[in-house]
């Protein structure tokens, strides 16, 4: 029965004059910020391993989705695929301190609707 | 010719708080000269006489303080940026400053130097953060 609806339909649109549409799928958020919240702090680099910013995690939350973002960037997109809905994104800094430990910001949070 | 020569100061900092459990804010700097038979220059000694001290922070290679605020007697200095303390390790240099036997002839020790490391021990959050979809 549902083969019989199947070709009744591409039939259909056949007739018509149309292909199948295939739905786009949502686009990612352009999520931004405007600094990372410590100007007096290095951006560590192959000579400087202690007391420097390295990286930013960001976490889509409401899927568990984690992406690793380079330190001396203020935009970043999510890749993959994203679903329609209400997504809240942390945003955390992390450094190494003057023992070559990390350490790491309390979250900065935002909420994307993806229509 | 000068006269006279200025002779190596010790130097001594350290990085700290003016409010307890906060982060480092200041830099404390204390020295002792060894030089102390050269008069202070003054409004009547303009010349062979001591004028104070130059504070420099060589890593950024910004002059802190000079002899206008860090005079001849002067044994310490606080510097406390305006911005936040820098994170890291800094090296500093500080020098005496005479003036020879003619008021243009400046006379400059070798450098006296030590170096701060002020730990990082937490970080901020980002700031502004936001999205929007395209």
């Amino acid at each position: 029965m549902k083969t019989i609806l199947s070709l009744a339909f591409a039939a259909l649109l056949v007739g018509c004059g149309h292909s199948p549409v295939t739905p786009t799928p949502p686009a990612p958020p352009v999520l931004t910020w405007t600094s990372n919240g410590n100007p007096n702090v290095s951006a560590c680099s192959a000579t400087v391993q202690t007391n420097c910013l390295a990286s930013y995690t960001l976490t889509d939350t409401t899927t568990g989705q984690v992406f690793t973002v380079a330190i001396n960037v203020l935009t970043y997109m999510p890749t993959g695929t994203i679903t329609i809905g209400s997504h809240t994104y942390n945003l955390i800094v992390n450094g190494i301190d003057n023992t070559g430990n990390t350490l790491q910001s309390k979250p900065a949070t935002t909420t994307v609707v993806i229509p | 010719m000068t006269k006279f020569k200025l002779f190596l100061l010790t130097i001594a900092a350290f990085a700290f708080s003016s409010i307890p459990m906060h982060a480092q804010s200041a830099v404390a700097f204390t020295w002792t000269n060894t030089d102390t038979n050269i008069a202070a220059c003054s409004s009547t000694v303009t010349t062979n006489c001591f004028s104070g001290f130059t504070l420099t922070d060589t890593t950024t290679n910004t002059v802190l303080a000079t002899p206008s605020v860090l005079g001849a007697t002067a044994t310490s200095y606080t510097w406390t940026p305006a911005g936040g303390l820098f994170v890291g390790t800094h090296t500093f240099s500080l020098v005496a400053n005479a003036i020879g036997a003619t008021t243009t002839t400046q006379i400059v020790s070798t450098p006296a130097t030590t170096s701060v490391t002020n730990a990082l021990t937490s970080i901020n959050p980002p700031t502004g953060f936001s999205g929007k979809t395209q």
